[in-house]
């Protein structure tokens, strides 16, 4: 076998390892048992590991200029191990293990997305990628987002120990979910009502996402029709609203039975979108994978939400006091600050060299910004105004959002909503 | 009057003021990312919204958010606050840190004070008891030893008969990293305004071979330039940059054929015709030169610009084979090329692929200086043989050898006399940062008396990076002292 097909086969079997880590970490929650506290740790490690390897394997294969974080396939991955890095970096420093649950999941998804992407291949740098900027800037970005996303991993948690009601939160949880399906399906499904899964053909090896003139001269570009998905997907929009609706109302007992009925149809839109490939040939992973990303995503949400409504109090027997989780929140929070203004500034003096100037407010920069002005803010009503707790925990979860909008989002909406380049 | 004037200065230093700031600021940007601004978008903004949609974002200036009024207004008052603030509290945390030694006080030290209530003043305490120190002279020796082997200095309080006090004090310079961290902002925000006001961006597009001393001016002010001028009227939109800038030769590599791998233009600059300095430009590697950047930003394919041709002459007798060759290079459409003292010829035109014959050209040639009726005829790139057979009997032949593909190379040109002054201010902003976020100040006390035996207090403006380093304090103060 070549170095590079190493490499994948590393990737493949980290992703195996995740799933493992993740059972042994959610078990850790409610258990004290040794297979899930051991376990865990080991699993959790071994996984990372090999996801590390992987990396470098692939990074040798590639060569130096050419670092594991180039495109979309490799950017997955590799934010994918930075967010499990950070928990590591949590539980080693801390003695804090419950993160280590979202970390895997978010991992898990990650990888998973990233391995039905049909390019696996490293793809030769345009020119502006050549440049040591590349490196320093993405690894950067990666930090801080990891820590970040760690952070509002904890705030959950802090939240959960606060006695917020796990019916509010899963209301809120429900109403994000809503939301950021509605970000994931596009906009022009509210009003063609076509999925905007566009058509992917191959040419000369690689995918390409078909273009059509319209009538009037425009570039269009094709979707394939999935009507099975979209047929589905209305009644779990609808699921979210009224599971919403109905915790906010306090109808408790009702709305536990919708939430549930939308998690199942949440599920069979996700099996239909990934059994597409094999019904329709058109179909590629690549043609959209943030919104798959999303679809993914949210369904991870309200799993553990709704799987929150049995398990709370043993989790709450578990966890450490609140105090704890608002410093390590708060903690993970001081870890990801100086590396975000690393990013950008670094991400300033590469667009100084690349394009000409250091700073031109495009959305990418500009949503790094506003995380950046998010986590600024966070600092400042705690350390001036002492705010604690509750109040903090919920920006550092804004933030959580914020983060992933900046990062998959940003390419997703913005891009949809006028002709940006999707960088 | 005075009153309203404190109130004023009150509100201005107030973190909320500076949330509510960062608020509108965040909500600015989120609106300049979902509205599409003014010179960003592919498309011109009159394709993107209807007319009547237009008109109501110009109205209140969302298609260019950040150099809109109410954006600068707000850095404005981001800068404002900072400055404010810092002036407010600055010289109190530099008095507090610098100039006092907080006084021990004595009495909730030694005795009343409990752990509980250490913590809600910000400090911990920890009382081990008397040791087994003999005599209070014993205890402040081995206490002196451990500071200063632990430190590296001391600072005696207390030298009392009954009571004993040292104290030391870490990284004071701590506190400084928040303020270094706001001036550091000031100043990239400064370097912003510099750039902004004596700065500018353009481009030029300049072909292979070809000089300009002209930009297209795109944003920013003139940058001290002139406006460039012709038949001595000012263009609008274009600046003179005062010397000619030359594209000698422009260079595109491919990874196979289609996707760029690299593009590079050797450039040569001249004053009044004279040549003062050359550069190799490339993506990520730009060239300064007068405090103008020069950015390898784009490049466009002209087409064919010229060929190499291969000449070949028959000798008497008609055998082609025995015939000699020479390639002349470079050839350009329009100019004429002489063989020898007789003969000449001229390119009419190029084509790249001539009704699916691959690359040709269409040759004027005179066979003598005075020839009146030269002949015109099709040579290709493919067909090496085809000039001799269709003219069978002239002595001198023509094949394609290479057509060569004529580029523009474009150019971004840029002026910002701020950057200096915001490199160093990002500079500043991460090691501030660093300082700010990851150390602390702490105070170390420890005292001695008969009466209560040891008493250790700690202090830190982050308490709970401070809390295991004192824990670690402690558990070698009780292991070396044997407490």
């Amino acid at each position: 076998m070549t170095v590079f097909q190493w490499s994948n086969q590393c990737f493949n079997i980290a992703s195996i390892l995740y799933a493992i880590a993740f059972v042994l970490y959610a078990g850790m929650m409610v258990s004290s048992k040794n297979i899930y506290m051991k376990g865990s740790t080991i699993l959790g490690r071994l996984a990372w590991g090999t996801h590390t390897l992987a990396l470098i394997l692939r990074w040798v294969h590639a060569g130096v200029g050419h670092p594991p974080w180039t495109n979309l396939y490799e950017s997955l991955v590799f934010f994918a191990w930075g967010v499990m890095g950070a928990h590591l970096f949590l539980e080693v420093r801390f003695k804090f293990k419950f993160t280590g649950v979202f970390a895997c999941a978010v991992t898990f998804a990650a990888m998973g997305i990233a391995s039905l992407h049909p390019n696996k291949e490293i793809e030769p740098l345009v020119p502006a990628l050549q440049s040591w900027w590349l490196l320093f800037h993405v690894f950067m970005a990666c930090i801080a987002y990891s820590f970040f996303l760690g952070s509002s991993f904890i705030s959950v948690f802090y939240l959960l120990k606060d006695e917020i009601k796990v019916e509010t939160m899963s209301a809120y949880a429900a109403l994000a979910c809503l939301i950021f399906l509605c970000l994931a399906v596009g906009t022009g499904f509210f009003t063609t009502g076509e999925l905007q899964f566009y058509k992917v053909v191959q040419m000369q090896g690689k995918d390409v996402i078909m273009n059509f003139k319209d009538s009037a001269g425009n570039q269009v570009k094709e979707f394939i029709s999935m009507p099975f998905t979209t047929w589905v997907i209305w009644p779990t929009l609808v699921g979210y609203l009224s599971t919403a609706a109905l915790f906010f109302a306090k109808k408790d007992k009702w709305a536990k039975k919708i939430y549930l009925l939308t998690i199942v149809l949440h599920v069979a839109v996700l099996i239909s979108i990934l059994m597409a490939p094999r019904m329709n040939a058109d179909f590629s992973l690549k043609s959209n994978p943030y919104r798959l990303a999303s679809i993914f995503m949210t369904l991870g949400i309200s799993f553990f939400f709704a799987s929150l409504f049995k398990l709370k109090d043993k989790i709450l027997l578990r966890l450490p006091d609140e105090p704890t989780l608002d410093r390590l929140s708060y903690e993970a929070i001081l870890i990801g600050v100086p590396f975000m203004t690393l990013n950008l500034v670094s991400g300033a003096v590469w667009a100084y060299y690349a394009w000409g100037r250091y700073w031109g407010w495009d959305p990418k920069e500009t949503w790094a910004f506003i995380t950046w002005l998010i986590y600024v803010l966070y600092l400042h009503v705690r350390i001036t105004s002492g705010w604690r707790g509750r109040k903090t925990a919920i920006i550092s979860i804004i933030g959580f959002f914020v983060v992933i909008f900046t990062y998959l989002g940003v390419n997703l909406v913005i891009s949809g909503l006028h002709s940006y380049a999707t960088g | 009057m005075k009153s309203s004037l404190s109130t004023t200065w009150k509100w201005l230093i107030s973190v909320r003021l500076t949330i509510f700031i960062l608020l509108f600021i965040i909500l600015f940007c989120i609106l300049g990312t979902i509205v599409a601004q003014q010179g960003m978008t592919a498309l011109p903004l009159e394709k993107v919204y209807s007319p009547q949609k237009l008109k109501w974002l110009r109205m209140f200036g969302l298609t260019d958010v950040f150099h809109s009024p109410y954006f600068i207004f707000l850095l404005f008052a981001l800068a404002t606050n900072l400055v404010a603030c810092s002036i407010e509290r600055l010289p109190k945390i530099w008095k507090h840190t610098f100039h006092v030694t907080p006084p021990p006080t004595n009495d909730p030290f030694l005795k009343s004070w409990t752990q509980e209530e250490a913590r809600r003043g910000k400090y911990l305490l920890q009382r081990p008891g008397h040791g087994s120190f003999a005599t209070l002279a014993e205890a402040k020796m081995a206490l002196q030893l451990f500071f200063e082997r632990r430190f590296g200095k001391t600072q005696v309080l207390v030298d009392a008969p009954e009571h004993f006090q040292v104290m030391v004090e870490k990284g004071k310079y701590s506190r400084i990293g928040v303020y270094i961290t706001h001036l550091s902002l000031l100043m990239i925000m400064f370097g912003g305004v510099l750039g902004a006001i004596f700065g500018f961006e353009a481009g030029m597009s300049i072909e292979e071979g070809s000089r300009q001393s002209w930009l297209q001016h795109m944003k920013g002010s003139t940058g001290g330039l002139n406006l460039f001028r012709e038949n001595g009227l000012p263009v609008k939109g274009f600046l003179n940059l005062g010397f000619d800038v030359e594209c000698k030769a422009f260079r595109l590599e491919t990874y196979d054929g289609s996707r760029p791998k690299s593009f590079q233009s050797d450039l040569n600059f001249y004053e009044n015709d004279v040549k003062v300095a050359s550069a190799t430009i490339g993506v990520n590697t730009p060239f300064h030169y007068k405090g103008i950047t020069f950015y390898q930003a784009s490049y466009s394919d002209l087409g064919v610009g010229s060929a190499d041709l291969k000449v070949f002459r028959t000798p008497a007798g008609g055998d082609h084979k025995k015939a000699t060759m020479e390639v002349v290079s470079a050839v350009k459409p329009g100019d004429l090329y002489r063989i020898d003292g007789n003969a000449a010829f001229r390119v009419l035109s190029l084509e790249t692929n001539m009704m699916n014959l691959g690359p040709a050209a269409k040759v004027q040639f005179y066979k003598t200086k005075q020839d009146k009726k030269p002949d015109e005829f099709w040579v290709f790139q493919n067909l090496p043989g085809f000039d001799f057979s269709h003219r069978k009997n002239e002595s001198i032949h023509f094949v394609i050898d290479a057509l060569k593909p004529k580029f523009a190379t474009g150019l971004s040109v840029a002026k910002d006399p701020g950057v200096g002054v915001v490199w160093l201010g990002a500079a500043c902003l991460i090691l501030a940062l660093f300082i700010a976020l990851y150390t602390h100040h702490a105070r170390y006390w420890v005292s001695y008396s008969k009466e209560h035996g040891f008493t250790i207090v700690g202090w830190s403006n982050k308490l709970f990076l401070f809390e295991p380093k004192f824990k670690n304090f402690y558990d070698d103060l009780k292991k070396e002292l044997k407490i």
